[in-house]
């Protein structure tokens, strides 16, 4: 692209000069200024040819605003229409699909409104329709008649109907918000009962909303709530108000192209009394899932898919009612709930019995059970973590979940309530604060995402600017003990940076003592060093000592960077990422990286992103950078020590993860987490009485905290000492949600060889209001059925589950689901059902996990095509470790099927990390036992049998795994005695009652081999 | 006016560094300042020219560029492609019936050929973006005067050009479009600049 500058500047001028003269006088005017210079007349008298035919082509600006309102109003005030008979007395509005007028039919002398549809919607008006209009109820608006009068834009149809005065429900509720629980009962009531009535005639309204009631008065003055636009609706106008982006009344089945029926009535009604009673809407959108699929709601319905409505199910969120009014009676959160149910079959069958709910009247026990919280949602993230590093993940996870209840006191927390600066530039002075507090090991600042979380409990967006009232809110909720605020501000001479440390007390609205300190500097680099002086200050005065504080003293260029700019960018990111734009969070990460290559926070941060975003190679390319850079200054800090940790664990390098954890621990001995890892870390190598230490002592540091319980129930589980576990479970029990307890407790019974309890189990967790834990229901329920020999009944479940799952459009989970659906089907011998469950599983979701297992049963099956194909999937998600290692599993999985056992052997072998007791060991033992090197063999299942029972389904989470590896471990080979007693009386526990087929055969082979063996 | 201060002056710099592989995200980004600015020049009464459509369109590009201290070795190219992004705004409008364009008068019988108004301001949009391949500054001085209604000095202050050259691009600018459009059939593809 260039600028052209083609003319001589005469001519321009020329030109220009001409052209402000009439035209008439123009070429008179050029021919006297060019005088004798014939080229320049040719060329401006050419000019003003041109402009001469052109005449006043885009002279004039080219568009213009229509007027609406003068456009589309059919009829004007003071006109009359049908022959005279009504009189216009004013426009009143224009809804969704029409314009209504105040009006009077002279006939009858009376008020009424007139209601013509808008341009597009003209011929709405078909005989049924009109029959339905006139569907009588106190509560509906009562429609008299159809007309038709020639307007300036043709024929216009139009209704004239009841005039009611007063408001819709709509403006009342924007103008004074949500409404008093008596009044809107009795709106409730009267909208219930307007609906019932036009249903028993066979009507749908279709298009039910708070702007479709309108509030008015009986004669009596009292109140009436009218239900206006009875079956109006149309597909077109239902089409076009998804166009709009807003379906904010539409049950998910009418997105998803269903026909409207009484229960996508009900569901908006459910959204109606939502806004009554909280004054706002229901739905929350979720922001990250919105900027990634910004669009799916403008897909017209003849292209949207049942594929594409998963993805917008996700991208709208249920609120809790109760979590937005707390005090909102029970009975109006279990109602409008069940009206939202999104499976139209769980909702009311009739308005009516939303009344009677309304009213009290109890529901039905089996839907109470159901009943969900359901904004809880398993991540993506969490998934991929689960399958990555197996029994690790469980602890995570269920330490992620725990650590949100603000209820649990963390110890020895503050809060950096945040620097506030008159100065831009140096906004990043947080996050240099920050990084220089890390380095303490006498207390732990609040991670921001913790922050986040806090401030998301207490329904403030994450960008909220914190006052000291909500820090101290923030760290009365987040358990941390001191509440820590400066102010950067700038005089003549220097930069004065004032830092406050508040003792936090049990009310947000004083603090219990506060300390104060001003430093200054003179300029930019000086506030550096000052800023880690703040930072020693605020150490001492926490209580840090002196010895203590000179173990771990570094100044800001190495905790974070000397680099203003990077530390603002930083600031941003953190900002952009709180928001959920991670892609602006990255960005300025980039930009940070930039101004300051060897900021090792900004690589980490950027790494967490690219994880959480399962950008696996990119990600650990970030963490790889940041550790090299923290190596190379040694510096300690938690926040390092631990993604470093974290980071060599990922990448399966366990006895790496192991060292600096132990390091992290010498370090920070009074941190809970240092311990918990460790023992995570001791664990993963096997070296269970280490780790029940180290489980031990980071449930001494919190007793609160389930997540070292949960741990410490595990390894007493793998060391035999069934009292103790037990006591864990108990402790687990009286400090999370029951869930954990009641799940690991079906584990313990399965352990025991008491299947049945271990079903009772499944089904209380199918029972839990927390969707998560429904699905795990199905999940266990299939697990313990299928240990049990019962593969009908667990393949029976899972389908249960997937479509459970599916309904939901819990599409992750459906897809975990459906895998193991496939091995059970493929283990029953339908081949075909169970390529084709892992064929749809992989169309649901392409996360490494589901396309190991799904590429693996393809592979049991003979589909060696279709598994190469996943194999080839799966090289394609880049280098980064679980990807590789699923990699390598599939391509082992494949040459065996193939029957190259030794081919197959080099790829496990390379999957399987000898001193780690479970990493593909039970494909390695397999594949052992298919070369028949029948003595390594038996070390591999001998190890793999010894696994608690809940950490297997993590090694390898096959519905039946333990009694079928059992089953075909000690078919293939000699098993020493005292092992076989052992777990033989556990296996026909277990199979006492499976399947007559399997009952004659393996079944009854072990216990021939058990009563000889073990009597 | 933009939310996303600090990446946007990112991607500024980038783009004013030269990367145009940004432009698109520059523009995702602006789309609802653009939109609001677009609208705001729709909703001006007709006639009724006082009010500054300098500031108007000269708010996103002070706000960005001179606001955030950004060199533009190229202001004028950034400015250009803002208002041709509107252009393109005004023509989606109009798609939507929310705008209708005036009578253009004058105009010979051949320019119209079989196209209704819609269709010949698609074309002259469809052209503009050629021309603009050819002379960036040149298509600018026609959309900011045709289609947003400016001045000849206003354009001028906001391309940072004499008013004189304004007059004589916007001529050149007619013309060229002018040319193609009387072609039957109508061309909508590349041409070349006239002198």
């Amino acid at each position: 692209m260039s600028w052209n500058g083609d003319c001589s500047e005469l001519v321009v001028t020329l030109f220009a000069e001409t052209m402000r003269l009439q035209p008439s006088e123009r070429q008179r005017f050029a021919r006297e200024k060019c005088g004798t210079d014939e080229d320049l007349y040719r060329e401006l008298s050419e000019m003003l040819e041109w402009e001469e035919r052109m005449g006043g082509f885009l002279h004039d600006p080219v568009i213009k605003h229509i007027d609406f309102d003068a456009a589309e109003r059919p009829f004007q005030p003071g006109q009359t229409v049908a022959d005279g008979r009504f009189y216009i007395v004013r426009f009143v509005a224009a809804g969704g699909m029409g314009m209504v007028y105040e009006a009077v039919d002279t006939k009858h002398d009376r008020r009424v409104a007139i209601k013509c549809p808008k341009p597009g919607f003209s011929r709405l008006l078909t005989p049924e329709l009109l029959g339905a209009l006139r569907v009588r109820h106190d509560n509906i608006c009562l429609v008299n008649d159809t007309h038709t009068e020639k307007a300036d834009s043709g024929e216009v149809d139009f209704l004239t109907m009841e005039f009611l005065d007063g408001e819709t429900l709509s403006e009342r509720l924007s103008r004074e918000g949500k409404l008093e629980i008596e009044e809107a009962l009795e709106i409730a009531r009267q909208l219930c009962a307007g609906v019932a009535a036009a249903h028993g005639s066979g009507i749908l309204h279709k298009d039910l909303k708070s702007s479709n009631v309108i509030l008015t008065h009986n004669k009596d003055g009292s109140s009436r709530a009218v239900i206006t636009d009875f079956g109006l609706a149309t597909e077109a106008h239902l089409e076009s108000q998804l166009e709009g982006g807003t379906p904010a009344y539409m049950a998910p089945e009418l997105l998803n192209g269903a026909p409207a029926t009484k229960q996508s009535d009900i569901f908006a009604l459910g959204v109606i009394f939502y806004e009554m009673v909280t004054g706002e809407s229901p739905f929350e959108s979720d922001s990250k899932q919105d900027s990634s699929k910004s669009g799916s709601l403008a897909i017209p319905s003849r292209i949207r898919t049942s594929s594409l409505w998963p993805k917008f199910n996700h991208s709208r969120t249920l609120v809790l009612p109760r979590t937005r009014v707390r005090n909102l009676p029970r009975r109006w959160n279990r109602t409008i709930l069940r009206c939202l149910e999104p499976d139209p079959k769980q909702r009311f069958d009739s308005a009516e019995s939303v009344t009677a709910a309304l009213e009290g009247e109890p529901l039905p026990v089996t839907y109470e059970l159901r009943r969900a919280g359901r904004t809880l949602r398993r991540s993506r993230e969490t998934q991929a973590v689960l399958l990555l590093t197996l029994i690790v993940a469980v602890s995570w996870w269920f330490y992620r979940y725990y650590i949100q209840m603000p209820q649990i006191p963390a110890g020895t927390k503050v809060l950096v309530a945040g620097v506030a600066s008159s100065e831009p530039d140096l906004s990043g002075i947080t996050v240099a604060l920050k990084g220089e507090l890390q380095q303490s090991a006498h207390f732990e600042v609040e991670a921001d995402d913790g922050v986040n979380q806090v401030l998301k409990q207490m329904e403030k967006p994450a960008n909220t600017v914190v006052n000291s009232r909500t820090a101290r809110e923030i760290a009365l909720r987040c358990g941390a003990a001191l509440v820590i605020f400066g102010v950067l501000s700038r005089t003549p001479q220097d930069y004065v940076l004032a830092m406050n440390v508040e003792r936090a007390k049990s009310t947000p609205l004083l603090p219990a003592a506060t300390w104060s300190k001003r430093f200054h500097a003179r300029d930019q680099k000086e506030l550096l060093t000052q800023v880690h002086s703040a930072a020693l200050w605020i150490r001492r005065v926490a209580g840090e000592s002196e010895a203590e504080i000179a173990q771990q003293d570094r100044p800001v260029e190495d905790t974070t960077t000397s680099s203003w700019q990077a530390l603002q960018l930083l600031e941003q990111a953190n900002q952009k990422h709180a928001t959920g734009d991670d892609n602006a969070a990255l960005l300025l990460l980039d930009e940070a990286i930039q101004a300051d290559p060897r900021f090792a926070m900004a690589h980490m941060r950027k790494a967490d992103i690219l994880i959480a975003e399962t950008r696996y190679s990119e990600g650990y390319a970030e963490w790889q950078k940041a550790i090299a850079i923290t190596d190379k200054t040694e510096l300690t800090s938690r926040e390092n020590l631990r993604i470093k940790g974290q980071y060599y664990d990922d990448v399966g390098d366990f006895k790496s993860a192991e060292k600096t954890f132990h390091e992290y621990v010498l370090h920070y001995p009074n941190d809970f987490f240092a311990w918990f890892y460790w023992g995570n870390t001791l664990n993963e190598l096997n070296r269970r009485k280490e780790a029940l230490l180290a489980f031990k002592k980071a449930a001494d540091m919190e007793p609160g905290s389930s997540s070292a319980y949960f741990q410490l129930a595990l390894e007493y589980l793998s060391l035999g000492d069934r009292t103790s576990a037990e006591a864990n479970v108990q402790k687990v029990a009286m400090s999370s949600p029951p869930e954990w307890a009641t799940w690991l407790s079906a584990y313990l019974a399965l352990s025991d060889g008491k299947p049945s309890l271990a079903i009772d189990r499944a089904l209380q967790l199918r029972a839990s209001p927390a969707l998560d834990w429904q699905s795990q229901g199905y999940l266990l329920q299939a697990n313990v059925l299928a240990e049990m020999g019962k593969r009908q009944d667990a393949i029976a479940v899972l389908r249960e589950g997937v479509e459970f799952d599916r309904q939901r459009g819990r599409t992750s989970d459906q897809a975990e689901l459906l895998v193991l659906l496939a091995y059970l089907l493929h283990k029953a011998g339908d081949t075909l059902k169970a390529s084709e469950s892992a064929s749809v599983a992989i169309e649901l979701d392409q996360s490494p996990g589901i396309l190991l297992q799904a590429g693996v049963v393809l592979a049991r099956v003979g589909e060696i095509e279709a598994a190469n194909r996943v194999l080839a999937r799966l090289q394609n998600q880049g280098h980064w470790p679980y990807a590789q290692l699923a990699s390598n599993l599939l391509a082992g999985e494949i040459e065996q099927a193939h029957g190259s056992a030794s081919k197959a052997l080099m790829y496990f072998r390379t999957s399987s990390r000898l001193e780690v007791p479970w990493n593909g060991r039970e494909w390695l033992a397999r594949n052992l036992i298919a070369a028949n090197m029948k003595t390594q063999a038996k070390q591999v299942v001998s190890d793999l049998l010894a696994v608690p029972i809940p950490q297997i389904y993590y090694l390898q989470p096959w519905p039946g795994i333990w009694a079928d590896s059992f089953a075909e471990f000690t078919a293939a080979m000699d098993f020493p005695g005292d092992q076989f007693c052992i777990y033989g009386s556990r296996y026909l526990a277990l199979r006492d009652n499976a399947d007559p087929e399997l009952r004659a055969s393996e079944v009854s082979r072990i216990r021939t081999h058990f009563e000889r063996l073990c009597h | 006016m933009a939310k996303d201060d600090g990446v946007i002056t990112i991607l500024l710099h980038r783009w004013a560094a030269g990367d145009r592989g940004v432009e698109q995200e520059i523009f995702a980004r602006l789309m609802e300042d653009l939109k609001l600015i677009a609208g705001r020049c729709l909703r001006r009464e007709r006639g009724n020219y006082s009010l500054s459509r300098t500031e108007l369109v000269h708010e996103l590009y002070i706000k960005l560029a001179e606001g955030k201290k950004i060199q533009f070795a190229d202001r004028n190219h950034f400015f250009a492609i803002c208002t041709m992004k509107i252009k393109w705004l005004l023509i989606d409008k109009a798609r939507e019936d929310k705008v209708e364009f005036v009578a253009m008068e004058g105009l010979p019988e051949g320019l119209f050929g079989y196209r209704n108004k819609f269709e010949l301001m698609v074309a002259i949009n469809t052209l503009l973006d050629d021309l603009e391949k050819i002379s960036v500054r040149r298509s600018c001085v026609v959309v900011l005067r045709s289609y947003l209604g400016c001045t000849s000095k206003e354009t001028a202050k906001l391309l940072g050009i004499t008013e004189d050259i304004v007059e004589h691009e916007y001529h050149k600018g007619r013309k060229w479009l002018f040319e193609r459009l009387s072609e039957d059939p109508p061309c909508l593809g590349m041409g070349t600049a006239p002198n």
